[in-house]
């Protein structure tokens, strides 16, 4: 008889890859380990390849058999705001941080972990087992973030990542895969999830913390989201290769949208007037007050949206939609930073 | 081997949950190597008790959601366990093994 997959019954690991498409391994047999493990909340890996239809005329209407085309792939996880719980150690997920942020966090020893932009593209391999282990399971490799999304002032804080990858790889296939597809392994079969996962700490409360919108303490946030877009792909055009080429960047472009309680305070009208103005501001989003599980999130030079009025509830909220950030000078990215302390 | 548990949560394997403050846990080599080594802020029991935490103040900030209202005492005892975590990750990353890495009797 057959088993089935429970789907809560998954688990992530992760790993950044020293060189794109290739997985970590020693002698072509896999590093993987059980501190690589993240909690996620979905994990989603898939790989497409179009069929490269004949367009000549047969006199019938019956399609005729194809070829096989370019394999694509695509990633997404997300997972809860769980920082390490102990101050100026990475969290679980800091592999997909560095990969969105493009560069490797800087580490303050005993007081924080921080993120800041740059033109890089690191990759990783994202490896998904499901029990029963005799499942299918399955690897991305060569997997590069292009968008994230953090949630700000919800109970259970989020981010979701996503992006593109060079190629999935699993149980059934390993065999028979290509070069490619086995991304530098060599071992005889595909690798065995580790038997002790390590997983650390619990995303705050998201509606603790924090709000500082141009040096100023709001009390009156309600809700938002900060959506981070590095534009990166793998282009999909290159001559002889049925796979993605390596990792290329477009624009970085961090925004954020939120709603608060409107009100008549001098604070809020001048801010508005900022929004009016095109004067940017500063915004800091601090999510969490205790040591260790707290996320800030700073963004500058924001120009501020027009305000939008909501009437639909019973008080008033005014909302902030596409809040753009900027680097103070070209090449100084830092519109964007995020920091675990 | 003993260690000490100095973060808010961390899962090791299917069996082991850490969740308090200072939580002593009995860890193979391999396993508590494979812990350390996945972010989980562990310290070797006996540099834990040579810092000195007072035990009424590992009973009441067990938690530690509670430590913003800790003394700044038990603050700087807490970084100073935090360092050495970090410390002895980092001798676990640069490929030395726990027991070269623990600490020297006199």
């Amino acid at each position: 008889m057959s088993n089935f997959s429970n789907t809560r019954m998954q688990r992530l690991y992760v790993q950044p890859e020293a060189t794109w498409a290739v997985i970590p391994n020693t002698g072509g047999t896999a590093t993987l380990a059980g501190s690589n493990c993240c909690r996620m909340s979905s994990l989603v890996i898939n790989q497409t390849q179009q069929e490269i239809v004949r367009s000549d005329k047969t006199g019938s209407l019956g399609l005729t058999m194809g070829l096989l085309g370019r394999r694509a792939a695509t990633w997404s996880a997300k997972m809860s705001l769980a920082p390490n719980g102990a101050a100026g150690v990475k969290p679980d997920m800091d592999p997909f941080l560095a990969a969105i942020m493009g560069k490797l966090a800087v580490v303050n020893t005993g007081v924080s972990v921080v993120y800041g932009l740059d033109d890089n593209s690191p990759s990783v391999t994202i490896w998904d087992f499901n029990t029963p282990g005799t499942i299918t399971q399955r690897c991305a490799l060569g997997a590069v973030a292009s968008k994230a999304k953090f949630d700000i002032g919800v109970d259970e804080p989020q981010v979701e990542f996503s992006g593109p990858a060079e190629a999935i790889l699993d149980t059934d296939v390993y065999a028979t895969a290509d070069t490619v597809s086995k991304g530098g392994l060599t071992q005889a079969s595909f690798p065995t999830e580790p038997t002790t996962p390590v997983t650390n700490g619990v995303a705050p409360p998201g509606f603790t913390g924090v709000i500082t919108l141009d040096g100023q303490a709001y009390a009156t946030f309600r809700t938002g989201s900060i959506s981070v877009d590095v534009d990166r792909e793998l282009p999909m055009d290159g001559f002889n290769s049925y796979y993605g080429l390596a990792p290329a960047a477009g624009l970085r472009n961090v925004a954020a949208d939120w709603s608060m309680y409107d009100d008549d305070s001098a604070v809020l009208s001048a801010l508005k007037v900022k929004a009016y103005a095109g004067t940017p501001v500063n915004i800091t989003f601090q999510i969490g007050t205790v040591a260790g599980s707290i996320w800030v999130f700073l963004l500058k030079n924001v120009l501020l949206p027009k305000p939008q009025y909501d009437l639909s509830g019973k008080r008033r909220f005014v909302t902030f939609n596409g809040a753009r950030t900027h680097d103070t000078t070209i090449g100084a990215k830092d519109a964007f930073q995020i920091t675990v302390q | 081997m003993t260690f000490r548990f100095l973060g808010s949560e961390s899962l090791v394997g299917d069996s082991i949950r850490l969740n308090r403050f200072g939580q002593s846990v009995e860890l193979t080599e391999p396993q508590a190597a494979n812990a350390i080594l996945g972010g989980c802020p562990l310290v070797d029991d006996e540099t834990f008790c040579q810092i000195g935490f007072a035990k009424e103040d590992l009973k009441k900030f067990a938690s530690s959601g509670s430590h913003g209202r800790a003394s700044v005492e038990f603050l700087e005892k807490k970084k100073a366990a935090l360092l050495t975590a970090q410390a002895l990750r980092e001798r676990l990353e640069s490929g030395e093994t726990l027991t070269a890495a623990e600490p020297k009797g006199e």
